[in-house]
């Protein structure tokens, strides 16, 4: 039982306690979910990856990374874009509902809901300068050039230089060191 | 998996700071690829496509409800009645039998069971944790027994502790308050050489009785809890996890848990004395992102030394589990599992079970099978099991989720699921009369009780028209059948004693059904502000076949029909936290049979906490509770329950 003199003796330790310790700084933060880290894969692949000129418009058009299907990312890549550029090219951010809508960009980000149509998607998109990525497997092994596979909550590349290869685009070394390669040739 | 879809659920709204993002974007591969993320888009996904009313606690939203113990972390979640009876008892019910057994709840920790076949429930006063570590709690309400097997009838509760890769470091924290009088913890964690994470921690919380006029008994409860967990990688496919507990305990009770009218139960201090532990092993290898296996075991010990009775049991529970794709539609999980227990259950004053010992098994194995067809998800499944209970039981459950569009949900779902008997029902022998009187009105146990059924026929809508606006609506009708009532049994005479046996036993004399919604709205205004708010409603209709006529309206009239709670939380910068929540009950009714005055009035109450972050290494919270009134009782009988009253308490955290 506790009367109301009691609680009032708790309050008084309690302004105690706060009126002694003052400090600026932060909690710590809680960790990034998974699409924030798979955003700044994004966002980082674009500097790491040479695409052919004839990739751009102009030479100020924007720098695009598309989203196809069922958009996991949300204002998240926005964000990560927001003000900035590549090479003078304005980052932007477009997003497709289904293939038919896909306009020009440097990167496609293909969404799980699409899963059932891949193979069909990465057929079309061979051949332009266009880096897939998922984050998924297709079935047969069909995949995208460049995959983020999440194993135990830590995301990892899987990458395919010969796909990489046939749109036309060059990878970094510094960006196919961590990676997994896959296709024939090795890196 | 729907196991482990359910069990990834999220971690909702983790609003990290752009200087987050920013730091994100300016590392080499190397380090994101070192990054741990928290997996809230798949399990955010689950979330949203459930074919079942599945609501999540998560660590932020329980470290904010400013909650102490489990039941009072469950508050909030709706659809769930929790009222605190004493200290230390609680009744947590989903959909109605409001109860302080719980018995038609399962509650799983880490997938350990924590239900107990004695009186079918679970002892709340032996579910503690550091609520820190915790990572979520998941509530399913409504039959997961296609999944979860027998006793998953309204509701199943996932407790779910956090990885130790999560809590690395030290981590103490000191409470004092009116009510939670004091308590400590400390936890360090780390990584070996050999890349195997770890933590360990003790605990200890001295928690002051209710307030309860009309009895003299004290209900004050405290317990020290050590445990530990490992988490390992053994290679990429690979995962293994080790963890256990051990802890004692005591607690007062206001009344014997066992009473019968016209006969004196136990005197003196009724203190109940608690111990136990356990250790439980997981191997977890994943294949791919749809194929998986998982093998795990656990042993349980509890101890619990009341003034009725005297109980031990121990659990060993072995189970298997695989997940995979066939013809790219179809996710198959399929499982099989053995648990054996066995009680010893040494009678007290009144209380006897017979026989005293008792060993049983039970198996169990399940399929199920989710198939997609565009934007429609099929889930069948079915348990089957066999237990010494009640032999051979199935539960099925056939599951459909229609997502015409993105932010739309629609799913439906129907189940069957039992309640199995428990040693109580099958074993319990109990003089009602004066023992040694002529005929004697004996309780005895049931051999031919058998399992409650249910048949659940549910509905739901899921509306996300704003990334920060979501609802969430539930529906369902349960039908059940063969429910408990106490009935006569046949006169008989007792050779060894020469005395008229007058049997009194469970019989599975009545039916009913109960209807009810459920909805909650969740909603973030502005970034560092979330609200959410929930409403049930829930009519039940039981109706008895046999002499227990009042049982219906015990039942019926200890389910509040009206719930309804509203939280915010509010961020002020990056150190200020501003959090309250207001809930609802409406009253519980004071049924015929039973001591005048056991209804409880309906009430309204509001929690309110302010958190301040000093620094990286302190955090600072005051927290009061109950704030609308001096006192109230929540549930109970009169002789039994004892009051809430208003409470504050300051809790410092330390971590580095």
């Amino acid at each position: 039982m506790a009367p109301l003199t009691r609680i009032r003796r708790w309050l008084a330790v309690a302004a105690a306690c706060l009126a002694a310790l003052s400090a600026p700084a932060a909690w710590p933060a809680p960790p990034p979910t998974e699409y924030q880290v798979k955003a700044a894969y994004l966002f980082n692949f674009g500097r790491f990856v040479e695409w052919p000129a004839a990739a751009y418009g102009s030479p100020a058009a924007p720098f695009v990374i598309g989203i196809l299907g069922e958009d996991p990312f949300g204002a998240l890549i926005d964000e990560v874009v927001r003000g900035e550029s590549l090479n003078g090219h304005p980052l932007a951010v477009k997003r497709f509902g289904k293939l038919e809508e896909v306009t020009a960009c440097n990167i496609l980000f293909i969404a799980r809901s699409e899963a059932p149509r891949l193979e069909q998607l990465l057929q079309s998109m061979r051949g332009r300068p266009v880096l897939t990525v998922t984050d998924f497997d297709g079935a047969e092994g069909r995949a995208a050039i460049i995959v983020l596979i999440n194993e135990n909550n830590r995301i990892r590349m899987r990458i395919n230089v010969p796909e990489a290869r046939a749109n036309d685009l060059v990878i970094s070394s510094k960006l196919l060191r961590p990676a997994e390669l896959v296709g024939n040739e090795k890196g | 998996m729907v196991i482990c879809a359910l069990t990834t659920l999220p971690c909702l709204a983790n609003n990290a700071a752009p200087d987050a993002l920013d730091a994100l974007k300016s590392m080499s591969f190397e380090e994101l690829m070192n990054v741990e993320v928290t997996s809230v888009s798949r399990t955010e996904e689950a979330l949203r496509d459930a074919a079942a009313a599945v609501a999540v606690v998560t660590r932020d939203t329980i470290r904010r409800s400013g909650a102490t113990t489990i039941p009072d972390a469950l508050r909030l979640v709706p659809g769930l009645h929790v009222g605190a009876q004493t200290s230390s008892t609680w009744a947590v019910s989903a959909r109605g039998f409001s109860n302080v057994n719980s018995e038609k709840l399962l509650v799983l920790s880490d997938t350990r069971s924590i239900y107990t076949p004695l009186v079918s429930g679970v002892f709340w006063d032996l579910q503690d944790y550091l609520l820190e570590d915790l990572e979520r709690i998941e509530v399913i309400r409504g039959p997961g027994a296609a999944l979860w097997g027998s006793n998953a009838v309204n509701g199943v509760i996932n407790i779910t502790t956090r990885s130790a890769r999560d809590t690395h470091g030290f981590y103490a924290q000191g409470s004092v308050g009116s009510f939670d009088r004091a308590s400590v913890a400390l936890r360090y964690g780390a990584e070996t050489d050999g890349g195997v994470h770890y933590r360990i921690f003790g605990k200890y919380f001295d928690r002051d009785e209710t307030d309860h006029p009309s009895v003299t008994e004290d209900d004050a409860w405290h317990l020290a809890h050590l445990g530990f967990r490992t988490d390992w990688d053994g290679n990429s496919r690979d995962s293994f996890t080790v963890q256990g507990d051990a802890y004692t305990g005591t607690e007062g009770q206001l009344v014997p848990a066992i009473t019968v009218i016209g006969r004196p139960g136990p005197t003196g201090p009724l203190e109940s004395d608690m111990s136990g532990g356990n250790l439980l092993a997981r191997w977890r290898r994943t294949y791919d992102e749809s194929s998986d296996l998982q093998l795990r075991a656990y042993y349980d010990y509890t101890d619990r030394d009341d003034p009725s009775f005297k109980d031990t049991l121990h659990t060993f529970d072995l189970d298997f589990q695989r997940r995979f794709t066939a013809l790219s539609r179809h996710e198959i999980l399929w499982g099989a599992a053995y648990r054996v227990t066995q009680n010893r259950n040494e009678p007290g004053v009144i209380w006897a079970l017979e026989p005293e010992d008792s060993t049983d098994q039970l198996f169990s194995g399940f399929i199920q099978d989710q198939i997609r067809f565009s934007n429609v998800r099929l889930t069948l499944g079915t348990k089957l099991e066999h237990n010494d209970f009640s032999g051979f039981e199935v539960q099925p459950s056939v599951r459909v989720a229609w997502l015409p569009r993105d932010e739309h949900t629609l799913w439906s779902a129907v189940s069957r699921a039992v309640r199995v008997p428990t040693r109580f029902e099958r074993d319990v022998r109990i003089d009602a009369s004066d023992p040694a009187g002529n005929p004697v009105i004996r309780l005895v146990g049931n051999e031919d009780f058998e399992s409650e059924e249910l048949i659940a026929y549910e509905a739901g809508y899921r509306w996300q028209p704003l990334d920060t606006l979501s609802l969430d609506l539930a529906l369902f009708y349960n039908d059940y059948d063969k429910l408990a009532a106490v009935e006569l049994g046949t006169p008989f005479l007792d050779p060894d004693t020469g005395q008229t046996v007058i049997p009194v036993e469970s019989q599975n004399m009545m039916h009913g059904h109960t209807a009810g919604a459920e909805l909650q709205v969740e909603w973030q205004p502005v970034e560092g502000w979330r609200l959410s708010a929930n409403y049930s409603y829930i009519d039940m209709d039981l109706t008895p076949e046999g002499l227990d006529i009042n049982r219906n309206e015990r039942l019926e009239g200890s389910t509040p029909r009206n719930l309804a709670g509203l939280r915010s939380l509010l961020s002020l910068g990056q150190r200020f936290e501003l959090d309250a929540q207001l809930r609802y009950q409406s009253r519980i009714l004071t049924t015929p049979l039973t001591l005048a005055g056991e209804g409880v009035d309906a009430y309204t109450e509001l929690d309110l906490r302010v958190g301040w972050r000093a620094s990286d290494q302190w955090m600072f919270s005051l927290m009061g509770q109950n704030l609308l009134h001096d006192e109230h009782p929540e549930f109970g009988p009169l002789d039994s329950r004892g009051n809430l009253e208003r409470a504050v308490y300051l809790k410092a955290e330390w971590r580095l």
